[in-house]
């Protein structure tokens, strides 16, 4: 489970991507196509998805230091 | 002599497997240029008959699909399965497939390779990968998808060379690296977006999953 700092941050972060931006997610029923504002409600909401939009983006942030 | 046949499947039911059929067209072409005789079960071709009439009437040296996939299924263009465990998952038996789809190494990769697959490679979660809607009448040319579909592309290209399994997905690891280089750099212009694209690029690499022998190579 994501720490709420770690919500704060990637929140902040996905608030700047630019709207034309779709993470498309596999699933059995399709993909679910997830722009910003679907990017920060999974994450909002801490569904699976949202918990490895959270992975990605700390990953990505640790790697610099 | 026969050439070697190179059998895939590609649908375009919405954006995202559109995506995937384009980026497979450069694999068509690859594996011409190799030699290899590719049949493509396109669209309305994509079905379960389809496939095992093929697969019978002349088995291939490399098995691929791009579609919908379940861990038990992998869906055709009728929505209805094309392969699904505990049905038909016997036509692969002496082949090696990809399954660019996701979640079926989950079940029914495992299944493949119990009743003979020499190796079936594929996904244990969601495949994911990130799209630009400006970009989006030009698969081929969108920056955002191009890194995480030419790592998947390169499992393929490696199988076609010859490479074993365990050696196509280093490749394609190592590769991984690079693209990961070159998005960290400032010759990557979209910096906000960096983020997403290495995540699904390391995402969908760990969730790579063999099922059967790491040493198989097509034939």
């Amino acid at each position: 489970m994501a720490e709420d700092d770690e919500i704060k941050i990637v929140l902040a972060r996905l608030k700047t991507l630019p709207p034309s931006v779709t993470l498309n997610v596999g699933g059995p029923a399709g993909f679910k196509r997830l722009d910003r504002n679907g990017l920060i409600a999974e994450v909002e909401n801490k569904s699976e998805i949202g918990e490895k939009v959270v992975e990605m983006y700390m990953e990505y942030l640790k790697s610099f230091k | 002599m026969q050439p070697k046949l190179f059998l895939l499947t590609t649908v375009e039911t919405d954006q995202p497997t559109r995506y995937l059929a384009h980026w497979s067209r450069l694999l068509e072409e690859e594996a011409r240029r190799r030699g290899f005789e590719v049949v493509n079960l396109h669209q309305e071709k994509a079905v379960r008959k389809n496939l095992e009439s093929r697969i019978e009437s002349r088995p291939p040296s490399l098995l691929m699909f791009n579609a919908h996939g379940s861990p038990e299924e992998i869906s055709g263009f009728d929505g209805k399965p094309l392969l699904k465990a505990g049905e038909n998952e016997r036509v692969t038996k002496g082949l090696v497939a990809y399954a660019r789809t996701c979640s079926a190494a989950a079940v029914l990769g495992r299944k493949c390779a119990e009743k003979g697959a020499k190796a079936f490679l594929g996904y244990s979660w969601f495949f994911t990968f990130p799209t630009d809607n400006n970009d989006e009448a030009h698969p081929l040319n969108d920056e955002l998808a191009a890194p995480v579909l030419k790592t998947s592309n390169v499992i393929v290209e490696a199988l076609l060379k010859g490479s074993t399994v365990r050696e196509a997905v280093s490749r394609s690891a190592q590769h991984m690296e690079k693209e990961i280089e070159f998005i960290k750099s400032s010759r990557f212009k979209h910096f906000l977006e960096a983020p997403l694209v290495i995540g699904c690029l390391r995402l969908n690499q760990r969730i790579l999953t063999v099922c059967g022998n790491n040493d198989a190579a097509i034939a």
